[in-house]
C-alpha cells in the first residue's frame, strides 16, 4: 500500500500540529520555563518541519518531471481477491479476538480465528481445524499452565477448574 | 576474575543451559525462514522471557540473536533469499557458490566465520564494556542527555532512504514514548482519560506490532513468497573450510573489527556491518575482479562482520543504555524489565549478572558450530513447514504474547495499531529502527533534559557546562550540520563550473 510522499508529509504535519495543540495545556515544572509539554511540542515542531520537507520535495519533483502525486496506490496484490482476503482476515482476526475474547474465552476464540485464517491460506479445512485446535491447546498449556498467565475463560468459566486439570 | 567465575557459575545451571539450547534451536529455525527477521524472533521471545529470572531470560535472548543472524545465511546461500536482512549483503555471492556446486564450502565458511566473528565481538564486549563503564561513572545528566541525542541522531543518519523519513520514524517512536505518566512531573499526557494508557503503550505490544504484525501483513499481501526448497548436494561442510579461513585470516579479522565498531554505532546494525565489510574486503582483495561471481573472499569477512556487530552493539547498550540497533533496543527493554537498568552502575552493583549475560553470548557463539552444523543438515526440513500454516500460528502467538505481559486485552489493541503503523511505514520506505530507538530512548532524553535544567535553574547553557558534554554536543551538532554544509558546497561547486 504505497502512500504518496506528499500525503505522508501532510500526515506528519497534521500529527505534529495535533501534538503541539494537545501539549499547550501542560503545566511547567516549578521555577523553570519547561515542563511535560516541552518535549511533545518539540516532537510536533520537528514532525511539521520534516513533513513539510518531505511533501515539498515530492511537489518539486512533480513540477520538474511532471509526475503528479498518486495518492494511495494499492499495488499488484489488490487484484488478487485471495491476497485482499488474507490481508483483511488477518486484521479482522485481531479485532475479533479483542471484541470476543472476554465473552467467548480464549479456548473458543483462538481456534476460530486460527481455523479461518489457515483455511483461507491453505484451503484444507481438515488440516486447518486440527492445527487450530492443537495450537490453541499448546498456547493455553504454555501460557496458562507454565507461565501462569490468566487467559480469559469466558463462556467456559463454569468448567475452568476441570479444564485446568485436563 | 572472581566475577567471571561467579558469572560462569550462574550459567552452569541446568535450567539456564536448557533455556539456551531451546532458544538456540528457536533462533536457528526462525532465522532460516525467509521473511522472519531476527528482530521479530526476539520480539516474540520477550513475552516468554518475561516470566523467567534475569540470567536465563537474557542468556536466552543473546543466544537466540547469535543463532538467528547465522541462520539467515542458509536460505541466502541455498535459495538466494536472505533469511534476515543481515545476510542480504552476500546472499548473491553465496548462492553463486551453490550454483557452482560449492554449497558445502559456502555454508562451512559461513558457519566458521560467523562463530569467529561472534567470539571476537563477545571478547571485545567482555573486556571493553567494564573499562568503558569506569569512564561512564563520571557522567552526569548532561552527558547522558547528549549521548542519547547522539544515539538518536546516528539512528537517523545511518537509516536507509531519505533522511526526512528517518526523522519522522524517530519522532513517531518518541511521540509514542510520551504517552502516559510524565517521568519528571508525574502529569498525565495523551491518555485521553483512559486508565489503560496511564503506564503508556506497553513496550512489548508495540514491539510485537512493529516487527511481527507488520511482517504478517506483508506476507498476507504476497510481497514475500518463499521459493520452493531445493536440495543442493551438501557433502562435508568442513572440507577445505579451514584452509580458506587461514588464507583469508587478515580479511576476516578486518571484518570482525569493522563489524564490532559499526555494531557499536547507534542505529547501524548487522546488515550495515555486512555491507560495509563486503565493500572493504572487495577494495583490498587481490581477487577483486572475481567478487560477485561466487568466491569466499567477500563472503567470509561479511558473515564474520554481521555476527561481531551484535557484540559491538551490546557495548553502548549495557554501558550507557543506548541501543546499537533495533535488536539491542529490545534487549535494553528486557534489561529494564529485569531490574538490571543498563548504565555503568550495573557493573558495580550486579557485575556477576551482567558478566553472565556477556559470557552467555560468548558461549552461544561457540555453540553456534555444532548447532549450526545440525541446522545446515536439517535446513530443507525447516523450510517444509508451509507459511500458510505458520503465519496464522505466529499471529496467535503474537496475540497471546502481547496479552501475557500486560494481562489486558488493551495490549492486543496497542499491538494491532502499531502493527498497521509499522506495515504502512515499511511499505513506504520509513525505516523502523529509528522508531524503536526513539521509543526506548525517549523517556531518557526527556528525563535527562528536564533534570539538567532543574539543576541549572532553567538555563539552557547548563547543558554545555561540562567539557565532555560540550564535546558530545559538538559531535551531535556536527552530524546534523555537516551534511548540509557538504550539500551546499557541492551545489556551489556545481554552479561555479560551466
Amino acid at each position: 500500500m504505497k502512500i504518496d510522499d506528499s500525503l505522508s508529509g501532510l500526515a506528519a504535519i497534521l500529527f505534529g500540529a495535533f501534538l503541539i495543540y494537545w501539549s499547550r495545556g501542560f503545566e511547567t515544572v516549578a521555577h523553570i520555563a519547561y515542563g511535560p509539554g516541552f518535549f511533545p511540542m518539540l516532537i510536533g515542531a520537528i514532525l511539521i518541519g520534516a513533513g513539510t520537507i518531505l511533501a515539498s520535495r515530492r511537489l518539486v519533483g512533480w513540477w520538474r518531471t511532471g509526475e503528479a502525486p498518486r495518492g494511495v496506490t494499492l499495488g499488484e496484490w489488490a487484484r488478487s481477491p485471495r491476497a485482499i482476503g488474507a490481508f483483511v482476515l488477518f486484521l479482522a482476526a485481531i479485532v475479533f479476538y479483542i471484541l470476543a475474547v472476554e465473552w467467548l474465552g480464549f479456548l473458543l476464540t483462538m481456534p476460530i480465528i486460527l481455523a479461518v485464517l489457515i483455511w483461507w491460506l491453505d484451503r484444507r479445512p481438515g488440516r486447518a481445524i486440527a492445527t487450530a485446535v492443537v495450537a490453541t491447546l499448546a498456547l493455553q498449556t504454555f501460557f496458562q499452565g507454565v507461565m501462569t498467565v490468566p487467559l480469559p475463560w469466558g463462556l467456559l468459566e463454569p468448567w475452568a477448574g476441570t479444564l485446568t486439570w485436563m | 576474575m572472581d566475577v567471571i567465575g561467579e558469572a560462569l557459575l550462574l550459567l552452569l545451571d541446568p535450567y539456564v543451559i536448557g533455556v539456551m539450547a531451546a532458544t538456540a534451536i528457536y533462533g536457528l529455525v526462525v532465522g532460516s525462514i525467509p521473511g522472519l527477521t531476527a528482530s521479530m524472533a526476539v520480539a516474540l521471545l520477550v513475552p516468554v522471557t518475561f516470566f523467567m529470572d534475569p540470567v536465563p531470560a537474557l542468556a536466552g535472548i543473546v543466544t537466540m540473536s547469535a543463532m538467528a543472524i547465522f541462520a539467515g545465511d542458509l536460505p541466502g546461500a541455498l535459495l538466494r533469499i536472505p533469511g534476515t536482512p543481515a545476510s542480504a549483503a552476500y546472499a548473491d555471492e553465496a548462492h553463486k557458490m551453490t550454483l557452482a556446486g560449492k554449497a558445502d564450502l559456502a555454508l562451512g565458511v559461513g558457519l566458521i566465520c560467523s562463530a569467529i566473528g561472534g567470539v571476537f565481538g563477545a571478547l571485545v564486549l567482555i573486556f571493553a564494556a567494564p573499562a568503558l563503564a569506569e569512564v561512564a561513572l563520571q557522567f552526569s545528566t548532561v552527558e547522558y542527555f547528549w549521548l542519547a541525542c547522539l544515539g538518536l541522531t546516528a539512528a537517523v543518519a545511518v537509516s536507509h532512504g531519505h533522511w526526512t523519513k528517518g526523522v519522522i520514524s524517530l519522532m513517531i517512536g518518541l511521540a509514542v514514548s510520551t504517552i502516559g505518566l510524565d517521568p519528571v512531573s508525574g502529569q498525565m499526557r495523551f491518555t485521553f482519560g483512559s486508565t489503560a494508557l496511564t503506564g503508556g503503550l506497553g513496550f512489548i505490544p508495540v514491539l510485537i506490532g512493529l516487527f511481527a504484525i507488520s511482517e504478517i501483513l506483508r506476507y498476507a499481501i504476497g510481497s514475500k513468497r518463499p521459493a520452493s526448497a531445493t536440495r543442493p548436494p551438501i557433502g562435508n561442510v568442513f572440507a577445505g573450510v579451514f584452509r580458506e579461513v587461514g588464507r583469508l585470516k587478515l580479511s576476516i579479522l578486518r571484518g570482525c573489527g569493522i563489524g564490532t565498531v559499526i555494531g557499536a554505532v547507534p542505529g547501524a546494525g548487522a546488515d550495515i556491518a555486512a555491507y560495509v565489510s563486503y565493500a572493504v574486503a572487495r577494495r583490498f582483495s587481490p581477487n577483486r575482479e572475481k567478487f560477485g561471481t561466487g568466491i569466499v573472499d567477500g563472503l567470509a569477512p561479511a558473515t564474520a562482520a554481521n555476527n561481531s556487530s551484535i557484540g559491538g552493539a551490546f557495548v553502548p547498550a549495557t554501558v550507557f543504555g543506548i541501543p546499537g540497533d533495533s535488536l539491542t533496543a529490545i534487549v535494553i527493554g528486557v534489561l529494564y524489565m529485569k531490574g538490571l537498568n543498563p548504565g555503568p552502575t550495573v557493573f558495580l552493583m550486579k557485575p556477576e549478572l551482567i558478566n553472565a549475560v556477556f559470557l552467555a553470548y560468548l558461549i552461544a557463539n561457540l555453540m553456534l558450530v555444532p548447532f549450526g552444523f545440525v541446522a545446515i543438515r536439517l535446513f530443507t526440513q525447516i523450510l517444509r513447514v508451509p507459511q500458510s500454516v505458520l503465519m496464522p500460528l505466529i499471529l496467535g502467538f503474537c496475540i497471546v504474547g502481547a496479552f501475557a505481559v500486560e494481562n489486558a486485552t488493551f495490549a492486543v489493541t496497542a499491538m494491532l495499531i502499531m502493527g498497521v503503523v509499522g506495515f504502512l511505514m515499511e511499505e513506504n520506505g520509513f525505516p523502523l529502527a529509528p522508531a524503536i530507538l526513539g521509543l526506548v530512548l525517549g523517556p531518557m532524553v526527556e528525563e535527562m533534559f528536564l533534570t539538567s535544567l532543574i539543576k541549572g535553574d532553567g538555563n539552557l547553557l547548563f547543558l554545555l557546562s561540562r567539557p565532555l558534554a560540550a564535546g558530545l554536543a559538538a559531535v551531535t551538532l556536527a552530524i546534523w550540520i555537516l551534511p548540509l554544509v557538504f550539500m551546499l558546497a557541492r551545489r556551489l561547486r556545481g554552479s561555479a563550473q560551466p
